[in-house]
């Protein structure tokens, strides 16, 4: 027998094996080509820039994975680090994720073990791409499952592939998992993928090995990120709406249940998470959902021996009665404090203007501020607009599954306008989405079975009987004709669409997030690739030129930093645990010399970092980001500082000559501007971020007199300062600075007197 | 390593009980001494024409140096003869004076003459070291762009443990020296002993008067070098050998201080941009340049603990490294380097018996080093034969180690320590014999693919293994509905 042939009626037959084996060989290739393209995507920044951690918290998670790689699993629990927020130090190993860490330490002892000693940052930078490619396979198994029970939709393949490569690629994802940005969520989505997944197809089949499974990622996925508590909130959302459906069946009971006790009590042993699973109040709708589940199963007992008039009367009492017993336990809770209080990250999901006025230091940063609508279509390009299409599908399917998918949907679109960052989250269910509404119109319009039929019976008539009804095949293949234009028409626009897609994501990609944030590169004039390098520069100088113990203060965006490069103490930094320490840094920065060398002095400072873009345009300066460490500390010491006073009467911020003397004198702008006019000789000094130009005379008076520059970078991006030594004489630095300053003003007057007589001897 | 202190403690008995103060059997006829300032460090070349003034024909020589800069002394090289073509290399002993007796700040090398010389006749020995540590800045900080002035102390008369009766000093590196007024010893006035300049080095005499035996007049010398002083505390240098690629993979790791002046402010960048110091000499290192070698070089690379520098230059066969910042005195700089070369400049084959032949140093072209370790890591498999190094090292150890794909019994590195080099000594190289056969290279990748094999069967084993709770019913079902 051979592999095709051609039977009776004229088909060709193809063997079955043959068939499966080429359906496996191109879903093989599919998925190669979906993996080689998202690793691909993401090594922009890597053939860019080099091999380098990006930003600032991967500097972080990479010292903790040098230290756990370093030390024993049990001395990285127990870390205390007294390297930074000194004096206070951090129990770091109680205070993260470890999940990351421990994947990249395990994939480093794997490749030790198979003789191949990969550097440790290599493994680091490249362990987001390597992540993402397997997010893009769980992505094709969640749309698999998803549309499974679908009636609507035909080819399930198509559509699953589709979403896998979708987020293979769509930026919304590729801005936290390029090559380089070692950050919880380079694993976390993975991780989040897959619980998804496990969970769907434990719903589905009602297994609980399944639901183990779905217990054990969400394990890993709490050890790794703090967003789980997104799974841990719509997992719960999922089954109760299924329970008002009426959709209640041992299925979801089995599954339910076997995940929540199982995924509650293995995420009990993470150390940063302890015992919030059963007191924080993030994580009360799982615990009611849990209950709720129990009082059905119970209800339905009933249901089953009593009669409906009896079961009625019991049901609405106990139902009452239990939401009393509910609710006033919550609330007693709440207050003695049994239950902790909702966090202010949980409030600012709900009003976004809630942190801007509690607490600035969450609002300080860029990517927890609300969305703007363009960056959806940024992330997402033309899957935005598919993506309610999907979900239109799903409430036509109706499914457990696609209830799931419509669930994740309101909550992942509220949530990514809310935060920029939480855009994150709501991709994967866009290109869920997308991928249906694409499936759908690729099953109908990519169909040209019909179309081929009416062809080849007409062509075969024509070619037989001539005579009879000509007219009327002909009116059929004008119909085809017209049916196959307008398929091919929107089948066309939706390739152009995907073409456009693809080359939308490269774009952002390489323009918009494979910028390691720690180089800069701009232009020579001749066009070619400048690296800026100052940061690396500046905190080089310090690892190597100062002494082990020196602790410098920084803003506390610069902490991570410090610690990963500088290798130094630190004051404040990411893990922003210790408002009050901030608070205290930032004082420091925004008072003036006198107030500032206090504080210094009480908190043992050696060094001050600050960055400065005035000289080359570099906008993320330290005086751009001075209002925050303005509220920040107005916020503790209301009476020290206020922020108002850092605006000119016309309400401007601004730094020349017209600047408010308490801007003038506060330490971050002497810091600043310190010497700054020398760098322009006698004209005028340009501030190129703030396009203010100050008058030379007045740029050339900005003295400093407690501190000392100790190391400008460069282009000026960084300024390292030291603390001057108390003087021996017990006087005050600052009257010292004063007293020199008036000598020389006199010297230079004698000097110029002395030059007139001189000039006359020689006439 | 417990060996080695061993045979030191026996050295030193030995040479305490055989302590002695060299007896006057000779006389330094004529004694040209040079100091060369010209480099970071100090070289000395003494030429001495001696005549024997025994009864006796003798053998020996006693060369004296002050003991306390015997740590710091780099190289030390005796001959006979007063230039290296007409010479013999002489046998240098050195002789450790036990502490408490009479002359203890002197030590001595004990040259042992080609043959015994007559008496009344006369020898030419020539003795030439490197001293390192003895340029330092004085000032100790200045302002930026100051000039830099160092001080180097000597000694203006010769410290020889015999009568000398003619003598030269000269200085070259540093004409426009001055000399410190020091306090002098009895007999001699700081007028005593007036330098002239001639064509750009320092001259002291000749004196004709005799110059006794153990005569000490110290000397210190203030000259200006605007250049930085560069010192390695501690270079690592491994040579990775690979057959299978025919490469020669080089990575350097170095430690690196300015040991010229420092400055005694803060570093401020807006006087380093408009004092245009890049234009002149200065003491502070500002690019650093490393001699490529001359065969074909590739994957050249520079990095630091922070990453990648971008900012480096390849000049013909130079390398032009531009550290993140100027290197003032007293700053400090790690980095990396590293280069490949074809394996074939580098070893020469005889069958399965390959001779290495690398350099003791490449880099810097005018430095000190304080810690060398050179390691060399020959492929798995390979069995050393012979290492060969042009002088002494401090410690040799052979060491199996485990990288790249090493499954088995881990490659073979040879690590050698070295002391106090200085880039001079960069023409030196070392020998390494190895066998190495085309069993041992076949190994590699036969063991790998045998794991790799055996991994790929336990797999296909593994998915063998039915670990289903049902009853494998509906695989039969199955079966049966793609038969129909």
């Amino acid at each position: 027998m051979s592999i095709v042939n051609v039977d009776s009626e004229g088909y060709l037959r193809v063997d079955s094996t043959l068939l499966r084996l080429i359906k496996l060989l191109l879903i093989t290739s599919i998925f190669i080509s979906i993996s080689f393209a998202a690793i691909s995507s993401r090594l922009f920044s890597v053939i860019r820039f080099e091999s380098i951690i990006h930003e600032f918290d991967p500097w972080f998670n990479f010292r903790a994975t040098k230290y756990l790689v370093n030390n024993s699993f049990y001395e990285f629990l127990n870390w205390f680090d007294d390297k930074t927020w000194y004096p206070l130090g951090r129990v770091t190993g109680g205070t993260l994720y470890p999940g990351l860490m421990v994947t990249s330490s395990i994939i480093f002892r794997i490749f030790e073990f198979i003789g191949m000693p990969i550097d440790i940052r290599n493994i680091c930078v490249l362990l987001a791409p390597a992540f993402s490619s397997l997010t893009s396979l769980a992505m094709y198994l969640l749309t698999l499952e998803i549309t499974s029970s679908s009636k609507n939709l035909k080819n399930k393949k198509t559509a699953a592939l589709l979403s896998a490569i979708f987020m293979g690629i769509t930026p919304g994802y590729i801005s936290r998992s390029v090559a380089g940005s070692y950050d919880n969520e380079a694993i976390a989505i993975t991780l989040l993928m897959v619980t998804f997944y496990l969970w769907v197809k434990s719903i589905h089949l009602g297994s609980i090995f399944y639901a183990c499974l779905t217990s054990i990622f969400y394990f890993y996925m709490v050890s790794a990120w703090g967003g789980y508590v997104f799974i841990t909130n719509i997992i719960p959302l999922h089954v109760f709406i299924l329970l008002l459906m009426g959709r209640f069946d041992y299925k979801i009971y089995t599954s339910y249940t076997t995940w929540y006790s199982l995924g509650t009590l293995m995420s009990m042993q993470i150390p940063f998470v302890g015992f919030l699973p059963i007191r924080s109040n993030d994580h009360m709708a799982s615990f009611g959902v849990f209950g709720l589940l129990q009082l059905v199963l119970f209800a339905n007992y009933l249901k089953d021996t009593l009669n409906p008039l009896k079961f009625k009367k019991i049901m609405l009492a106990f139902s009452l009665l239990i939401t009393i017993i509910g609710l006033s336990s919550l609330i007693l809770a709440t207050k003695f404090g049994l239950i902790a209080p909702w966090t202010g990250r949980f409030y600012s999901l709900w009003d976004t203007n809630y942190a801007k006025i509690h607490i600035p230091i969450i609002a300080s940063v860029s990517e927890h501020q609300p969305t703007p609508w363009s960056s959806f279509f940024f992330d997402l390009n033309f899957m935005i607009w598919l993506f309610p299409v999907g979900v239109y599908f799903c409430f036509q399917d109706l499914t457990n599954e696609s209830v799931f998918i419509i669930v994740y949907s309101v909550l992942g679109s509220y949530f990514a306008g809310v935060m920029v960052r939480l855009m994150l989250t709501l991709a994967p269910v866009v290109c869920v989405c997308a991928s249906i509404s694409l499936g759908r119109l690729f099953d109908i319009y990519l169909d040209f079975k019909d179309t081929l039929k009416i062809w080849y019976e007409s062509e075969s008539e024509t070619a037989t009987k001539e005579t009879k009804e000509v007219d009327d095949d002909d009116e059929d293949v004008k119909d085809s004709i017209f049916t196959l234009l307008s398929k091919l028409t929107v089948v066309l626009t939706f390739i152009y669409y995907l073409y456009f897609y693809v080359q939308h994501c490269t774009w952002v990609t390489s323009n918009a997030y494979s910028s390691p944030s720690v180089v800069l590169a701009s232009k020579n004039p001749d066009g070619s690739q400048l690296l800026i390098d100052d940061y690396r520069e500046a905190y080089y100088w310090l690892r190597m030129n100062t002494k082990e113990d020196a602790k410098i203060m920084a803003w506390w965006d610069y902490g991570y930093q410090i610690g990963g490069m500088a290798d130094r103490t630190t004051f404040v930094d990411n893990n922003t645990w210790n408002n009050t320490h901030i608070a205290t840094v930032g004082k420091a920065m925004s008072v003036n010399e006198n107030k500032s060398e206090i504080i210094m002095r009480q908190l043992g400072v050696d060094y001050v970092l600050v960055i400065f873009g005035g000289l080359i345009g570099y906008s993320g300066d330290d005086i751009n980001k001075f209002l925050w460490m303005v509220r920040i500390s107005e916020g503790i010491w209301p009476e020290d500082v206020n922020e108002r006073s850092y605006f000119t009467d016309k309400g401007e911020y601004r730094i020349d000559d017209m600047a408010t003397s308490t801007m003038k004198e506060s330490l971050m702008y002497k810091m600043s501007y310190y010497k700054f006019a020398d760098a322009y000789g006698t004209s005028d000094p340009i501030d190129r971020v703030r396009q203010q130009r100050m008058s030379s005379k007045y740029a050339h008076s900005i003295t400093l007199d407690t501190l000392e520059e100790a190391f400008t970078s460069e282009n000026w991006i960084v300024r390292i300062y030291k603390l001057k030594d108390l003087d021996n004489f017990g006087r005050d630095l600052i009257s010292i600075g004063e007293n020199e300053r008036k000598n020389l003003s006199k010297r230079n007057k004698r000097m110029i007197s002395r030059k007139k007589p001189n000039l006359d001897l020689r006439v | 390593m417990r060996s080695v202190s061993i045979y030191c403690i026996l050295a030193y008995l030995l040479v305490a009980v055989s302590a002695l103060t060299p007896e006057k059997v000779w006389e330094n006829v004529r004694y040209d001494r040079t100091l060369d300032l010209q480099k970071s460090y100090a070289k000395e070349r003494h030429v001495i024409t001696a005549k024997n003034i025994a009864a006796v024909p003798i053998s020996e020589y006693y060369f004296s140096i002050p003991a306390q800069s015997l740590k710091d002394i780099s190289l030390f090289i005796a001959f006979s003869g007063s230039s290296k073509d007409d010479s013999s290399l002489l046998q240098a002993d050195e002789i450790v004076v036990p502490q408490g007796e009479s002359d203890s700040d002197l030590t001595y090398y004990k040259l042992q003459l080609p043959y015994p010389i007559a008496p009344k006749s006369q020898i030419t020995l020539t003795a030439s070291y490197i001293t390192t540590k003895q340029l330092s800045p004085l000032p100790k900080k200045a302002d930026m762009g100051a000039e830099q002035t160092l001080i180097v102390q000597t000694h203006k008369l010769p410290l020889s443990c015999y009568d000398t009766s003619s003598y030269v000093l000269r200085v070259a590196g540093a004409d426009s020296a001055q000399e410190l007024p020091l306090e002098v010893p009895q007999g001699f006035t700081s007028q005593d002993l007036k330098p002239t300049v001639k064509d750009s080095t320092l001259l002291y005499g000749p004196y004709s008067s005799v110059i006794e035996s153990y005569t000490k007049l110290p000397m210190a010398l203030l000259y200006s070098k605007q250049l930085p002083l560069p010192v390695v505390h501690s270079l690592k240098r491994d040579f990775w050998v690979s057959h299978w690629s025919s490469a020669l993979q080089l990575e350097e790791y170095y430690e690196l201080t300015n040991a010229a002046v420092a400055l005694n402010k803060g570093f401020s960048r807006v006087d380093w941009m408009s004092g245009r110091y890049h234009m002149r000499q200065n003491p502070v290192l500002t690019n650093i340049p490393i001699r490529l070698p001359e065969v074909e070089t590739s994957e050249i690379y520079f990095t630091d603990k922070v990453g990648n520098v971008s900012t480096s230059l390849i000049l013909d066969k130079e390398l032009i490294l531009k550290p993140r910042y100027p290197i003032f005195g007293d700053w400090n700089y790690n980095f990396t380097i590293g280069w490949t070369n074809k394996l074939a400049d580098f070893v020469k084959s005889s069958d399965d018996v390959h001779i290495l032949k690398v350099p003791l140093l490449d880099g810097l072209t005018d430095a000190t080093y304080e810690n060398v370790s050179l390691s060399i890591r020959l492929p798995e498999g390979s069995k050393i034969i012979d290492v060969q190094v042009p002088f002494d090292h401090n410690g040799m150890t052979i060491e199996q180690d485990f990288s790249y794909l090493d499954l088995t019994t881990g490659h073979t590195k040879v690590t050698l320590e070295f002391n106090n080099l200085v880039d001079e000594m960069k023409g030196l190289e070392v020998l390494v014999k190895y066998e190495y056969g085309t069993f041992d290279m076949l190994k590699k990748p036969l063991s790998t693919a045998g794991y790799v094999f055996v991994a790929l069967i336990a797999l296909y084993a593994l998915r063998k293994v039915d670990i289903a709770i049902q009853p494998p019913k509906a695989v039969e079902s199955n079966v049966l509905s793609n038969k129909k």
